[in-house]
C-alpha cells in the first residue's frame, strides 16, 4: 500500500513556532542549555493518522473507529452488521484486544478478512499499529474497514487512527450517565449507537435522559437506537453505511 | 493509561532533541498540557519516570504547565473559562459552547548538559 500512500517519505512531526525557532539554544549557563521545541505530543500518532487516511481517501476506503466500554456489543454488532450487509459491501476488519484471537476467530467465521491486534498492556489502537495491519489486508477500493477498538471509554479518544468517523457504542445496561462521566469519548465521536434496547423493558436506563447527556457533551451526534440480538433499528445503520459508500 | 504512551512520546523527543545537541545528559522537560486534554499529571509523571530509567534522561524533571480551558459561545460569541466540556455560556445560558483552548499537549522545551 506504501506505493501510493507515501507513508515513508511524509513521516515526521509537526513543529510549530513561537515567537523562537525551535531547535534553537538559549544558553543559560556553560553547561546547560535549552532546547526549544514545540512539539505535539501525539505527533507522531497524528502523522501516521494522516498516512492512513489519505490512503483510506485515495482508494475510496471508508474507516470506521468502533469504540466503547467492554460488554456493549461492539463484536456482535459487527457480526451482525457484516451478514446483513455482506451482499452489498466489501467489509475489512481489524480486531483490537489485549489480549486473544476471538474476536478476530468471530469476524473470520463470516469469511471477511480480518486482522487481530494485540495490544498486550495497550489500552487503545494507535495510527501505527493501523498502519501495520493494513499492510497485511491490502483492502480493495471502495471496501468498508470496521476497526474494532479495545474496550475502553478513556484512553482510545486521544488517538486518531486515520478513520472517517469514530463511532461510540454504549448499551442500555450501562448508566446512561456514561457520556458526562467519560466526556473525551463522546466529544470526539461522530456516531453514537445505543445497543441492547430489547432490554429497556428490564432495566432502569434513561434512553431520552442518556441523548440529553451525550448532546451536552457533543451537539452533532447522530444516534442509532438498536438490538443486535433482535434486529430492531439495525436497518437504519445499515441503510446509513451504504449511503457512506 | 494511555499515560504510559505519552511518557514513551515525551522521551522520544526529549531523546531526539538531546542526541541533535549532542547532549550527555537530559534534565529537565517542559510541557505545556491542557487541562481538558484528558491527562492525568501524576500517572504521567510516574511513566515518564519509569520509562528514564537507564536512558540519558534517567531523573529528569517533568515541569508541567497547565493551560486553563476556553470556550466560545456561537449564540452571543462570549468568551471564558471551561473547567468540563459539558458547560452551558455563562452569559447567555447556550450550550453551543466551542472549545478553543484547553487541549494542549505539547513539548514546549528541552533542557540538556
Amino acid at each position: 500500500m506504501c506505493d501510493t500512500c507515501g507513508c515513508e517519505s511524509g513521516a515526521g512531526v509537526t513543529v510549530e513556532l513561537l515567537d523562537e525557532k525551535p531547535g534553537a539554544e538559549t544558553q543559560n549557563n556553560v553547561d546547560k542549555r535549552v532546547i526549544l521545541v514545540q512539539e505535539e505530543l501525539l505527533g507522531k500518532n497524528d502523522e501516521m493518522a494522516r498516512v492512513n487516511r489519505k490512503f483510506f481517501e485515495s482508494k475510496g476506503i471508508k474507516a470506521y473507529n468502533l469504540m466503547s466500554s467492554p460488554g456493549s456489543g461492539k463484536t456482535s454488532l459487527l457480526e451482525r452488521t457484516i451478514a446483513d450487509l455482506k451482499g452489498d459491501l466489501s467489509f475489512y476488519v481489524i480486531e483490537g484486544d489485549q489480549q486473544t484471537t476471538n474476536d478476530a476467530r468471530r469476524i473470520g467465521a463470516l469469511a471477511v478478512p480480518v486482522v487481530q491486534v494485540n495490544t498486550g498492556s495497550g489500552c487503545h489502537l494507535d495510527s501505527q499499529m493501523i498502519h501495520r495491519a493494513l499492510h497485511k489486508l491490502n483492502p480493495i477500493e471502495n471496501s468498508v474497514l470496521m476497526i474494532e477498538n479495545v474496550g475502553n471509554l478513556v484512553c482510545p479518544a486521544m488517538f486518531d487512527l486515520g478513520e472517517k468517523q469514530k463511532v461510540v457504542v454504549i448499551s442500555v445496561t450501562e448508566g446512561e450517565d456514561k457520556p458526562v462521566k467519560y466526556p473525551h469519548m463522546f466529544e470526539s465521536a461522530d456516531i453514537c449507537i445505543i445497543n441492547k434496547i430489547d432490554l429497556l423493558p428490564y432495566v432502569d436506563f434513561n434512553l431520552s435522559a442518556c441523548k440529553e447527556y451525550a448532546l451536552k457533551v457533543n451537539k452533532n451526534l447522530t444516534f442509532f437506537e438498536l438490538s443486535v440480538r433482535t434486529g430492531e433499528g439495525m436497518s437504519d445503520w445499515c441503510d446509513w453505511l451504504k449511503e457512506q459508500n | 493509561m494511555h499515560e504510559l504512551s505519552l511518557a514513551i512520546s515525551i522521551l522520544d523527543i526529549a531523546l531526539k532533541h538531546a542526541k541533535e545537541a549532542q547532549a550527555e545528559k537530559v534534565l529537565e522537560i517542559e510541557l505545556e498540557l491542557g487541562v481538558l486534554s484528558c491527562v492525568m499529571v501524576d500517572s504521567l509523571s510516574f511513566c515518564f519516570d519509569t520509562v528514564c530509567n537507564g536512558t540519558i534522561a534517567e531523573g529528569a524533571n517533568l515541569a508541567v504547565r497547565e493551560k486553563p480551558g476556553m470556550g466560545a459561545c456561537e449564540e452571543c460569541m462570549a468568551n471564558f473559562e471551561v473547567k468540563e466540556y459539558f458547560t452551558v455560556c455563562p452569559k447567555c445560558g447556550s450550550p453551543s459552547v466551542a472549545i478553543s483552548q484547553g487541549k494542549e499537549l505539547l513539548v514546549l522545551s528541552v533542557t540538556v548538559d
